[in-house]
């Protein structure tokens, strides 16, 4: 009877359904991301216009920040028993406290957070040549190589609907960017190709390290970790490229800048961080051209948040509103962008397979758990061996690419298999 | 932990009832109606088989709509 007081003392589960969760965690993360650019606008402009000085405050404020987060995340909100359930678990679920993640994993979330110092290093860059709307847009096209980086380490090619729901975004995205009215080559191709790369780069590298399990609890490592080892490294690598680059002057401004721009920058950060670690969650859970699609949303949600700044301060905030067209342009963008999430949101078919397999059958487990769309394998004691979780775009594609490759196995002895009408967890 | 996935076949007419009771459950991870042999499918963790029986037969079995049960313990995991 003990066991059972327990279970109702336990916490009344989120009724979020996965879906659900997924497609909040990415859209809330655009949130993030617009207001963060809004506000390196300002900064760019108004606190801290040299781009060494500026990307290294950020990193500095950035790793104390996810410090500080990771100390205050660890205090423990309630006990089960003799488990401490730390405040961060209500970020992401499978937060764990301060430790040294297994090299295994570590090696993506340092490289990632390597081709987030470069990448930070060209952003800040361009912002100061360029308004950020002209290019933040450019970044967008990232999803481009994040469908190439899916077809290789996910071994799934896109569906014809992820492809047009992705172009949608793409072309709504473009179209928003046109209402701007600027165009620079220089700034075109550095963020086609240097900012995209070392963007798909850092998605790639922590998408690696999001799908790495940990052998005894068999827990992913938590968003949070992946952050704070990430900015870490970033930090690092910024801090030796800015002592290398930067001369005496320069370094001189820093220092006496530094507590001028502690707060502004302190609170880009956060938003960053926030955008991040929601952001790497969501990664955990999606395809990344998907993940990065939703992303981008942040573009459309930055025109109002630039007008609603604009607004209050017009002098901190520029925004050219590029007349009627660059409205309808800007409407047009918005529309194709939204049509485009929701196509994706309504197309996700999730398929369970239970299998019986012949002696020795179990072996296949791994080789199943590698077909294309297959999220999670178990292995089963009882009347079935495995049970297999595959999610796609149609059931067609289901059958094609996974039921049927798992009914040709030798030692598959019988499949049966259902389809998920509608999913709470 | 020990997580199971339970095969639940329901009385017509009953599904929606048993989803709303389960859904309160702390204990299950997944709740997933589906087509096919059984009705629904949930996923659950639980600290040890003890307290599973627990779940089982104080919490599952009694709701009523619920016909039969096939619970699989899961021994391992991939992906």
């Amino acid at each position: 009877m003990i066991i059972l007081t327990n279970i109702n003392k336990a916490s009344t589960r989120s009724s979020l359904s996965k879906r659900l969760l997924f497609y909040t965690l990415a859209l809330t993360s655009a949130l993030f991301s617009a207001s963060f650019v809004v506000l390196d606008t300002y900064i760019s402009i108004h606190v801290l216009p040299d781009p060494y000085l500026f990307a290294q405050m950020s990193w500095i404020t950035g790793s104390i920040l996810i410090i500080a987060m990771m100390l205050i995340f660890s205090i423990p909100k309630r006990s089960i028993g003799k488990r401490h359930i730390p405040i961060g678990s209500f970020l992401d679920p499978n937060f764990k406290r301060l430790h040294i993640p297994e090299w295994d994993v570590l090696k993506f979330v340092l490289l990632g957070g390597a081709f987030m110092s470069f990448s930070t290093l060209f952003y800040f860059k361009l912002i100061e040549k360029f308004d950020a709307s002209t290019f933040v847009p450019l970044m967008s096209f990232v999803i481009i190589y994040l469908i190439i980086g899916d077809f290789i380490i996910e071994k799934d090619n896109p569906t014809i609907i992820e492809i047009q729901a992705i172009i949608a975004i793409i072309a709504g995205i473009f179209i928003s960017s046109l209402s701007q009215g600027e165009f620079d080559l220089e700034s075109v191709m550095i963020t086609l190709v240097i900012m995209n790369g070392l963007a798909a780069g850092v998605t790639i590298s922590h998408k690696k390290a999001t799908q790495w399990l940990d052998p005894i609890s068999n827990k992913p490592l938590d968003s949070v970790t992946i952050r704070l080892y990430s900015v870490l490294i970033a930090t690092v690598i910024n801090t030796i490229v800015f002592l290398l680059v930067t001369n005496e002057e320069q370094k001189l401004i820093f220092k006496q800048e530094f507590w001028n721009s502690f707060l502004p920058v302190t609170a880009s950060m956060a938003l960053a961080t926030l955008s991040y670690i929601l952001f790497i969650r969501a990664l955990r859970m999606g395809k990344m051209s998907i993940v990065n699609s939703l992303r981008s949303f942040s573009v459309i949600i930055a025109i109002p948040l630039t007008m609603i700044a604009n607004f209050i301060y017009p002098q901190y905030v520029p925004f050219n509103f590029g007349g009627t067209t660059g409205i309808i342009l800007k409407s047009i963008g918005a529309v194709l962008v939204l049509a485009g999430m929701i196509s994706l949101a309504v197309s996700d078919v999730r398929v369970l397979a239970l299998i019986k397999v012949s002696e020795n059958g179990l072996s296949e487990i791994e080789n199943i758990a590698n077909l294309k769309g297959v999220t999670r394998v178990s292995a089963l004691a009882g009347k079935y061996d495995m049970l297999v979780t595959i999610r796609t775009r149609s059931i067609g594609k289901g059958y094609r690419q996974t039921i049927r490759k798992i009914k040709e196995i030798p030692t598959i002895k019988e499949v049966i298999t259902t389809t998920i009408l509608k999913e709470w967890n | 932990m020990i997580n199971a996935y339970i095969l639940i076949d329901v009385r017509k007419g009953y599904t929606e009832k048993v989803v709303n009771e389960l859904k309160p459950i702390d204990e299950i991870e997944l709740l997933s109606v589906v087509t096919g042999e059984f009705d629904i499918i949930i996923r659950v963790s639980v600290k040890d088989l003890e307290t599973l029986y627990y779940l089982m037969v104080n919490k599952i079995d009694p709701i009523k709509g619920v016909n039969e049960t096939i619970t699989s313990v899961i021994t391992s995991d991939f992906k």
